[in-house]
C-alpha cells in the first residue's frame, strides 16, 4: 500500500535532515493532523467550517493546563487536549449543525471569534499574545528523551499522525463513513434511508473537532508553549486552504496540502516575504481553472478513488 | 368526502397504512384536504389525478417529508403523525422521489448499500464495508431487481436519468420496507421500460408481501396492474375502488379519465 | 458623566457605528443579492478604503478628497474582481467563498507589504463637539452619521429611480428573465459588485478617524457584517441596514456596563443566537413554501 511506503520513507527521512529539518517536519505533521481533522467536517460530511482554529487552540490550551496543573505527562496532556476540544465541539456543534451552508460558515466564524476575543481579554488565564510556557516534557512522564529534541518531536508527531490516519481511513471505508458521505451528497436521500441527518452531522463535527484538538495538543507538547494567536481566524483559514489545495476528496489530501504549502512557504521565505499573496493567487487560480476539482470537492470522496 | 365503491379484494387483511382527515396547507393553498386512505397489507394501489391534484403532497405526507397540517396517519396501528421522515423509513416506509434524490458522488452500489446496511442497526464506525457480506448480497439483489446491476461501480451522478429512477427503486427496496410509496417511477421511461418495471414491482410485491402505493399517469398501466385505485382531485379523494369501478365512475370521467 | 448622559452618549456612538456598519453591510447584501456571492474579501475592501484614504490624506491634506477618491478606487478594484475572479464561477456558493478568500489574502498581504504592519492614525477632519440632546458629542461622528444616511438614501434613489438601478433590481429578481429582456447581465454584475465595494470603501474612509488604520482591520468587522447581512435576510437591503443600526445601538448600550470586548462578545453571542433561531433571517421576504 502506498501509505505504507510513505510511512517507511518518513521513518527513514530524519537521517537526511538536520535539526531544523526534524523540527520543521514535526511542525508539518502537527498541522497535517489538524487539516485531516478539519476534513472530516468538510470533505467527508460536507460542512464548511471557518472556525476550526477554536478546536486546535482549545486542544493546545487543554494540554498546557494539564501539564501546568495536573501532571507533567505528554500523554495525559494529549488526552486533555482531546477532551477539551471534544467538549467544545459537542456544545457548539449541537447548535451549528442545525443551520445550513452559509449560516453554518458564519456560526463557526462567530464562535471562533468569540473565543479569540476571550483569549485576548482573559490574559491572566491564557497569557494573551505572550502565552504560556512550560519546561519541555520527557516522552514518558519523567523518563525517556525530551520532547524538546527535534528528533523526538518528529517521531512522536509522526506516530500520532500515522495512527490517526489509519483510523480515519478505516472510518472512511466503514458504514458510518458512508452515512456521512451520503449526508454530504444528499440530505434528503440520507433521511429517506432512515438516517437522522442532524445527529450524524453533529457526530462528524465532534469527531472533526476532536482530531483538530489532538493536533493542538501535539503542538503544545512539542513546542512547550501556546499563545492566544492560535485562536486567530488565519489558523482557521489555513485549514481550508490546505485542504483545498491538497484535495478534500481523500483522507491524506489535506495533509499533503499542508505539507506543500508549509514547505513552499518555508522554501521561498528568503525571496518572498509575503507568502500569503501567492497562496491567495493560487486559490483564485484553482477556483477559476479547476472548479470541477473543487465543487468536485463535494463529489470526490469515494471509496476506491482516493490515494491510499 | 371520498366516494368509496366496492370492497378491498381478498377478504380481511391487515390495514397497514391508514389516514384520517389528512390535510396540508401551504399559506393560503390547501394542497391536500381531508383524505382518508386505507392501504391493506399486500395491496397494489394506484394514486391518480390531474396535475396539481396533490398526489406528491400526499406521498410527502405519508413519508414524513412534509408535516401534516391536520389529521393523522397510522402505520400498522401506531400513530406516526408526528414521526420524522427518517424514523418512518426505519420503521418500514420507503419511497422514491419524483425528482431523484441520490448521492451523486457515491457509486450506484454504495447508494443502495446505504439503505441495505440499515439491517446492521447503528452503522459501525471502524468495520470495513467489504467485510459485511450480508449487506453486499442484499445490495446486489436490489440492483438486479431494478435492472441496473451493470452500473454498480459507476458514480451515481453519471448514469442516465432513467437509470437514476431505477436506482431510486433499488434504494427503496434495499430498506426491506413494509410499504413502498412510488412517486411517478416511470416518468421519462419508454412504454416498454415502464411496463417492465411495474411488472417487476408486482413480482416483488408478491414475493415480499409489500404494500405498494404508486403514483402513475399512464392509464393503461394503471388499469392493468393496479388492484385498487384512488383518484385525487384538488387535494381531495374523488373516488376509490377497483379499476372497473373507477373507470365507470362518472365524476372521474368528467374530471380526468382519458390519459395524461 | 451621569448615567443618562453616558447612556445617550453610547447610544449615539452605537448609532454612528451602526450606520457605518450599515453602509458596509449594504455593500455585502447587494453583492449577495445579485450574484449569490459570499464576499469574504469584503472586510479587505473596507480596509482598503481606509488605507487609500490615509494615502490621499498624506498626499493632499484634504479629507474631502479622500472621501471622494478612496471609495471610487475600491469600487473600481471590486469591478475588476468581479470580471476576473467571480464571473467564471458565479452562483457556486462554496467556490465564491474560496475565491474571495484568495482575494482577501492577496489584498491584505499586499497592503501589509506596502503600507506596513503598523497602526496609523487619521486625525479627525472635523474637530470640535456639539451639544445634542444634552450631550457634548463629537462633530465628526455626527458628520459620519449624516454622510452614511445620505449615502444610503443615495443608494435607495439609485436603485429605485435610475435605469441602472432598475436593471439591478431586475437581475436580482430573476436573472434569466432579465437576460431575455435584453438587460446586459454581465455589466449589471460588475456594477453591483463595484457598488458594493464602493460602499465598503466609503465605510472604511469614514471609519478611519474613529478606529485605527491597520492592515488587519477588515477582520474585525467581517464577522459582524456577515452576521448582520444574514440576520437581516440574505440579500435584503433594508434588513441589513436595519439590523446594523439596531446592533450598533445594542452594542453601544452594553458598553455602558461592560468593557468593549465584552460588549462585542455579548453582541456576537446574541447575533449567533438569533441566527440559530431564525436561520433565514428576520426581514427576509417570505420564501415560497416548498
Amino acid at each position: 500500500m502506498r501509505a505504507g511506503l510513505l510511512l517507511l520513507g518518513l521513518v527513514l527521512l530524519p537521517a537526511g535532515l538536520n535539526r531544523f529539518g526534524h523540527f520543521f517536519a514535526a511542525e508539518i505533521f502537527t498541522w497535517a493532523l489538524y487539516a485531516m481533522g478539519f476534513n472530516i467536517c468538510f470533505g467527508m460530511a460536507g460542512m464548511l467550517s471557518f472556525g476550526h482554529a477554536a478546536f486546535f487552540a482549545s486542544g493546545a490550551y487543554g494540554a498546557t493546563f494539564a501539564v501546568l496543573y495536573l501532571v507533567r505527562d505528554p500523554w495525559v496532556a494529549l488526552a486533555a487536549a482531546m477532551v477539551a476540544a471534544t467538549a467544545l465541539a459537542i456544545l457548539v456543534g449541537f447548535f451549528a449543525v442545525r443551520v445550513v451552508s452559509h449560516s453554518f460558515v458564519i456560526i463557526t466564524i462567530t464562535f471562533s471569534l468569540v473565543l479569540l476575543l476571550l483569549a485576548h481579554s482573559q490574559k491572566d488565564v491564557t497569557g494573551g499574545d505572550d502565552g504560556l510556557l512550560f519546561p519541555p516534557l520527557a516522552l514518558f512522564a519523567g523518563a525517556g528523551p525530551s520532547l524538546a529534541t527535534p528528533l523526538v518531536a518528529y517521531y512522536t508527531a509522526l506516530a500520532i499522525l500515522a495512527v490517526a490516519y489509519v483510523l480515519l481511513w478505516r472510518l472512511s471505508r466503514s458504514p458510518l463513513g458512508l452515512v456521512l458521505q451520503a449526508v454530504r451528497d444528499s440530505e434528503r436521500r440520507a433521511t429517506l434511508a432512515g438516517y437522522d441527518v442532524q445527529r450524524y452531522r453533529w457526530l462528524a463535527f465532534v469527531l472533526s473537532g476532536s482530531v483538530a484538538g489532538l493536533a493542538g495538543g501535539v503542538y503544545a507538547i512539542t513546542h512547550a508553549q501556546v499563545n492566544a494567536q492560535l485562536f486567530d481566524v488565519t489558523v482557521s483559514v489555513d485549514a481550508v486552504i490546505w485542504t483545498l489545495i491538497g484535495g478534500a476528496g481523500s483522507v491524506l489530501g489535506p495533509a499533503i496540502g499542508a505539507a506543500l504549502i508549509l514547505a513552499f512557504t518555508n522554501a521561498v521565505s528568503d525571496w518572498i516575504v509575503y507568502t500569503q499573496i501567492p497562496v491567495g493567487i493560487l486559490l483564485i487560480l484553482i477556483v477559476i481553472f479547476w472548479p470541477r476539482g473543487l465543487s468536485g470537492v463535494w463529489r470526490s470522496w469515494s471509496a476506491g478513488r482516493p490515494a491510499a | 368526502m371520498a366516494v368509496v365503491v366496492g370492497r378491498p379484494a381478498g377478504g380481511v387483511s391487515e390495514v397497514v397504512v391508514a389516514t384520517r382527515g389528512l390535510g396540508r396547507r401551504f399559506g393560503g393553498l390547501q394542497a391536500v384536504k381531508d383524505v382518508g386512505l386505507m392501504l391493506h397489507d399486500g395491496e397494489l394501489r394506484a394514486l391518480i389525478g390531474p396535475n396539481g391534484a396533490g398526489k406528491t403532497t400526499l406521498i410527502n405526507l405519508l413519508s414524513g417529508l412534509t408535516p401534516a397540517s391536520s389529521g393523522g396517519i397510522w402505520f400498522r396501528g401506531e400513530d406516526i403523525t408526528a414521526w420524522p421522515a427518517a424514523r418512518r423509513a426505519r420503521a418500514g416506509i420507503a419511497r422514491t422521489m419524483q425528482v431523484t434524490a441520490i448521492c451523486p458522488s457515491l457509486t450506484v452500489f454504495e447508494n443502495v448499500w446505504l439503505s441495505a446496511q440499515r439491517s446492521l442497526g447503528r452503522p459501525p464506525a471502524l468495520a470495513s464495508r467489504s467485510r459485511l457480506p450480508g449487506v453486499a448480497e442484499r445490495s446486489r439483489e436490489c440492483l438486479e431487481l431494478a435492472g441496473i446491476e451493470a452500473h454498480a461501480d459507476e458514480p451515481a451522478g453519471s448514469i442516465g436519468h432513467g437509470n437514476q429512477r431505477l436506482l431510486e427503486i433499488a434504494i427503496a427496496l434495499a430498506l426491506k420496507p413494509r410499504v413502498l410509496l412510488l412517486d411517478e417511477p416511470t416518468a421519462g421511461m419508454s412504454v416498454k421500460e415502464s411496463w417492465e418495471i411495474v411488472k417487476r414491482l408486482r413480482e416483488i410485491r408478491d414475493r415480499d408481501r409489500l404494500t405498494v402505493l404508486i403514483v402513475e399517469h399512464d392509464m393503461e398501466i394503471v388499469m392493468e396492474l393496479a388492484e385498487r385505485i384512488t383518484v385525487l382531485h384538488l387535494g381531495q379523494t374523488l373516488a376509490e375502488g377497483s379499476p372497473d369501478e373507477v373507470a365507470r365512475n362518472t365524476e372521474v370521467q368528467r374530471v380526468y379519465l382519458g390519459g395524461r | 458623566m451621569d448615567l443618562t448622559t453616558l447612556v445617550l452618549f453610547q447610544l449615539l456612538n452605537g448609532l454612528v457605528w451602526g450606520l457605518v456598519i450599515a453602509l458596509i453591510a449594504l455593500g455585502l447584501a447587494l453583492i449577495f443579492g445579485i450574484m449569490e456571492v459570499i464576499n469574504v474579501a469584503h472586510g479587505s475592501l473596507y480596509m482598503l478604503g481606509a488605507v487609500i484614504a490615509w494615502y490621499v490624506l498624506g498626499a493632499t491634506g484634504s479629507f474631502a478628497a479622500a472621501v471622494l477618491i478612496a471609495p471610487v478606487c475600491v469600487g473600481a478594484l471590486s469591478m475588476a474582481m468581479e470580471r476576473v475572479v467571480l464571473r467564471p464561477i458565479e452562483n457556486e456558493k462554496v467556490l465564491t467563498i474560496i475565491a474571495t478568500t484568495g482575494v482577501m489574502l492577496v489584498l491584505q498581504h499586499s497592503v501589509l507589504a506596502t503600507f506596513g504592519g503598523d497602526i496609523q492614525r487619521v486625525p479627525s477632519p472635523v474637530p470640535g463637539a456639539v451639544k445634542i440632546l444634552g450631550v457634548h458629542y463629537p462633530l465628526y461622528r455626527l458628520a459620519v452619521a449624516m454622510t452614511s444616511v445620505a449615502a444610503i438614501a443615495g443608494l435607495w434613489l439609485f436603485l429605485s429611480k435610475t435605469r441602472y438601478g432598475l436593471w439591478l433590481r431586475a437581475v436580482r429578481q430573476d436573472g434569466k428573465m432579465a437576460t431575455a429582456l435584453g438587460i446586459p447581465v454581465g455589466r449589471v454584475y460588475m456594477l453591483a459588485v463595484g457598488l458594493g465595494g464602493l460602499l465598503a470603501g466609503l465605510g472604511g474612509v469614514l471609519a478611519a478617524p474613529i478606529v485605527v488604520v491597520q492592515y488587519q482591520m477588515g477582520f474585525d468587522i467581517l464577522a459582524t457584517v456577515f452576521i448582520v447581512v444574514v440576520i437581516g435576510g440574505f440579500g435584503s437591503l433594508f434588513g441589513a441596514a436595519a439590523t446594523a443600526v439596531l446592533l450598533g445601538m445594542m452594542e453601544g448600550l452594553i458598553t455602558v456596563v461592560a468593557t468593549p470586548t465584552w460588549a462585542r462578545i455579548a453582541s456576537l453571542a446574541v447575533m449567533g443566537a438569533i441566527l440559530l433561531a431564525r436561520p433565514d433571517g428576520i426581514f427576509r421576504r417570505r420564501a415560497i413554501a416548498r
